[in-house]
């Protein structure tokens, strides 16, 4: 099975103060050290911990929306240290998906149009769109709300909107950072429920996080962070690989 | 011993007063009337008191002669003149000074033109050139010094404008010591300026009189430019007032 | 591309509040330049038609010497055959008549005093035939063909210094074309009053045939032509060119234009007083713009986050907020466009009166004018304005961090 993503000894370190990196005064705080980490393709796992555990910075790492202080970071077969911005840009535009907490659509935009988004950016053809749109929406089971605006849905409506925006360009990862957060209960395990499906169904690689335990009941895999660090990594089926 | 002490010095005081007197007297009696002077030279172009004459004007251009134009005068005293014009272009024009006044007349028309004495007449001859030629009544004269003009010894006398319809405001003018006739002069404006000479060239007898005959008049602003002034049928006549009408037309 | 303009354009209108200042102030920006320029516009046109009904006409004829050197004798720069020339151009395109004028000069008496003058002879009925108006004050314009002594029109000045009124004579006296000098009576039968004081104390006219009698010359100076329209006299001009060709004297044809040196004084006046308003509006816009296009920037920071995250290249976003400014200044140009050409014939039908302006002494009503240059010229200047504006915010959206963004409250 090839290897989706490979995470390397990466430490992702934040300054204190605007002093110079390489100053002996430097202060800084670090967010992430030395984890590492592999995912295969077609994996659903979760990313869990308290907040400031360093989720988030591990998931911005994944999805190259953040450079790592220290290790590297393999997307896809790709080393993203190697990347020059326009590349990193064009990996996520192509090969990953997001979610987010607090939903993120294009007020704007109608459902249809916001899961639409990521086609346009790469000059999809406007028919081929309409019909990759259509079969997203029914994924997430919303085709009767395409035409609506995100202030006229519910908060589980955005996020599977949300999360059909992130499966309509077939990427080979798709992350996920608390994106149960801001549901109640039922919506969350829904949501989460409804990316197992397709993951399952799709063949898609989800990665979430989340401080939930509740949510963690039906996931494979589970990669637990503490400060900063990768405490275990367990897998429901086959031990852990920590 | 005192009285003749004192009587040599009333000598000597006299004799010192006397010599002093004497020498006042003597120098004043060598420094020349510039007056009369004045007066005697005006009359070489005002022979007697009321008179003709005709004057033919030639203006030169760098050199080159313009058309000749022909001006009779008519003099009456010092404070009448009347000026006609006689060149086939300038047929039934005419001049008329009356004292500081002078107007020119245009024929077919009903009104004449106020004039002055400095405005031209012809080239480099203003009106009062021709019509204002005695100098003693417009002018106020001071003996300057003597001086050569060529072979001839002269008298410098400084002319100053003491009347409104005098033609210039100063002269300097070159008289012959021996006879007052002039030689030379040179014309200034309020200004300053020195905008004309002259030189008087040439004089002929008349009735048993000196008379001028020509003169040249130069442009001392424009250096290419001169007028020859000639004289001829120089006459005494009496003139009738009605001459120097200042109406209209229907003269004679 | 049709997604992220119409992406762009509903942008606009997310802040309702901040969007309507914005359009008001564009609006008003536009609206303002609209009336001011159509008020400027409309004082300039009848500046020009009065210039050329006043006796500058349409076009001019002279010879090609009138322009090479000055005159030694009076008219021997004229034209020559005058009439000839004139048949010519009678039958051009557009003409509605030619009027003949003398220029000279000379002297004037009363018999006590002399003065000089400036004047001009004219045909009065070709003036009359092409609408030129002369400001008589009093009396009355010169007859055609007087009976008698020859008629004079002086003007104000002139009469004042010299004396006269109505009915009063003076004699003028010129050189005549070959030197000589010439006088004749005239009787003074109007005075003239153009609203020129230094012109009118020097200014004499008389008709044709009685200057080329006391001038001696059948030449004139130049001829006056009329059109029927002004809109049509560079259309006339290229059209009478050609005609004057092959004449046995070089001619030149001169645009009103070319002439009017008062009037394209006070046009470049206006049109200068029109570009400092409009720097003054730009600015204005620009100014203001940069602080709400950078405010709306930093509220959507989360939301730019999210389209950066996604893979949108940076160059787009920069885009997408040039392209926002862009047509929130068409839409401004066009609120200002309507209500500027609204509030104008609003104005146009109000009756309000401006006081007087310079030289005149009858109120000028206010009234605007339509100029299609200026409608064009505003709205591209706002346009691009806002667009100018939008390119801080722009940028600085585009270099957003993306992790920072996206943790944006």
């Amino acid at each position: 099975m090839e290897e989706i993503v490979n995470v390397e000894a990466v430490s992702r370190r934040f300054p204190l103060d605007n002093s110079p990196a390489h100053h002996p005064a430097h202060r800084f705080v670090s967010a992430l050290t030395h984890a590492s980490l592999r995912v295969t393709a077609g994996e659903f796992l979760a990313i869990a911990g308290p907040s400031g555990s360093g989720k988030t910075t591990l998931l911005n790492l994944i999805g190259c929306i953040d450079q790592p202080t220290t290790g590297r970071i393999l997307v896809d077969g790709v080393d993203t240290s190697q990347l020059k911005p326009g590349g990193m840009s064009k990996l996520r535009r192509e090969r990953i998906g997001f979610v987010f907490q607090t939903f993120n659509l294009i007020p704007v935009f109608t459902a249809a149009e916001n899961v639409e988004y990521p086609l346009l950016i790469q000059g999809v053809n406007s028919r081929e769109r309409r019909e990759r749109v259509a079969e997203a929406l029914e994924s997430v089971g919303l085709s009767s709300r395409a035409q609506q605006r995100p202030d006229l849905l519910s908060g589980g409506e955005r996020q599977r909107v949300a999360v059909a925006r992130a499966i309509v360009h077939h990427p080979a990862l798709v992350l996920a950072d608390e994106p149960t957060a801001n549901l109640d209960t039922h919506n969350a395990t829904q949501l989460i429920d409804l990316m197992h499906g397709l993951n399952r169904r799709l063949g898609l690689t989800f990665i979430f996080s989340t401080h939930d335990a509740r949510l963690l009941e039906h996931t494979e895999r589970i990669i637990r962070l503490t400060d900063g660090e990768v405490v275990s990594d367990c897998s429901t089926e086959g031990g852990s690989r920590g | 011993m005192f009285k003749i002490n004192s009587i040599l010095r009333a000598f000597l005081l006299l004799f010192v007063v006397s010599f002093l007197l004497a020498c006042a007297l003597v120098c004043r009696a060598a420094t020349p009337d510039a007056d009369a002077l004045l007066k005697r030279s005006d009359l070489y172009r005002n022979g007697w008191p009321s008179y003709v004459l005709r004057v033919k004007i030639t203006h030169y251009e760098s050199g080159k002669a313009d058309e000749d134009k022909l001006y009779e005068v008519s003099q009456k005293g010092t404070e009448k003149t009347y000026v006609e014009f006689l060149s086939p272009r300038e047929k039934g024009q005419h001049l008329l000074m009356l004292g500081d006044d002078m107007w020119f007349y245009l024929p077919d028309t009903s009104r004449p033109v106020r004039i002055t004495p400095l405005e031209r007449l012809n080239g480099d001859a203003s009106n009062g050139d021709v019509a204002r030629t005695n100098y003693a009544v417009d002018y106020s004269a001071v003996y300057l010094r003597a001086e050569k003009v060529g072979n001839e010894n002269c008298y410098v006398l400084e002319l100053t404008a003491k009347r409104k319809g005098s033609t210039y405001q100063r002269i300097l003018y070159w008289l012959r010591t021996e006879d007052a006739r002039p030689m030379r002069a040179e014309f200034y404006l309020t200004s300053g300026k020195h905008i004309k000479s002259a030189t008087f060239d040439d004089y002929f007898i008349v009735g048993g009189r000196p008379i001028l005959h020509r003169w040249t008049l130069y442009d001392e602003i424009r250096h290419n430019s001169h007028s020859v002034l000639e004289y001829s049928g120089v006459a005494p006549r009496e003139l009738p007032d009605k001459l120097f009408y200042q109406g209209r037309t229907d003269r004679f | 591309m049709a997604k992220f303009l119409l992406l762009a354009f509903r942008n606009i209108f997310r802040n309702r509040r901040r969007t309507l200042m914005t359009l008001f102030m564009v609006g008003g920006g536009v609206a303002g330049l609209l009336l001011a320029g159509g008020y400027f516009a409309f004082m300039t046109h009848g500046l020009r038609e009065d210039t050329i009904n006043s006796g500058l006409g349409h076009m001019q004829i002279f010879t090609a010497e009138h322009f090479n050197r000055d005159e030694n004798r009076v008219l021997d720069t004229g034209i020559d055959n005058w009439r000839q020339v004139a048949a010519i151009v009678k039958t051009g395109s557009h003409v509605r008549g030619i009027a003949p004028r003398i220029d000279f000069y000379g002297m004037v008496s009363n018999g006590t005093k002399a003065a000089g003058f400036m004047g001009s002879a004219v045909d009065p009925e070709a003036e009359k035939s092409l609408g030129f108006i002369t400001y008589i004050e009093s009396g009355r314009n010169l007859d055609p063909k007087p009976i008698g002594e020859v008629e004079a029109l002086i003007g104000k000045g002139l009469a004042k210094s010299m004396n006269v009124g109505i009915g009063d004579g003076l004699t003028v006296l010129a050189m005549t074309s070959d030197g000589a000098l010439n006088g004749v009576d005239v009787q003074i039968v109007g005075i003239i009053n153009s609203g020129a004081p230094e012109r009118d104390a020097h200014y004499l006219r008389i008709t044709l045939p009685a200057a080329q009698r006391l001038l001696q010359s059948d030449r004139v100076t130049n001829l006056v032509v009329g059109l029927d329209s002004t809109d049509n006299t560079d259309r006339a001009y290229i059209e009478m060119m050609p005609r004057l060709n092959g004449l046995s004297q070089q001619l030149v044809l001169k645009k009103w234009i070319d002439l009017a040196t008062y009037y394209k004084q006070v046009n470049s006046m206006f049109n200068g007083i029109f570009l400092f308003m409009g720097i003054i509006v730009f600015f204005m816009v620009l100014m203001s713009s940069v602080n709400t296009l950078l405010m709306s920037m930093f509220e959507r920071t989360r939301e730019i986050g999210t389209m950066l995250a996604m893979g949108t290249p940076r160059a787009w976003i920069v885009a997408l907020f040039m392209v926002e400014a862009t047509m929130l200044g068409l839409v401004g140009a066009a609120v200002g466009l309507i209500a500027g050409n609204l509030l104008g014939a609003l104005l146009n039908s109000s009756g309000l009166h401006m006081p007087p302006p310079p030289g005149y002494s009858v109120p000028m009503p206010f009234k605007v004018r339509y100029v299609p240059l200026e409608m064009i010229a505003s709205s591209l200047l706002v346009i691009v304005s806002l667009a100018l504006a939008s390119i801080l915010p722009a940028v600085r959206a585009s270099r957003l961090r993306i992790a920072e963004a996206l943790a944006h409250v």
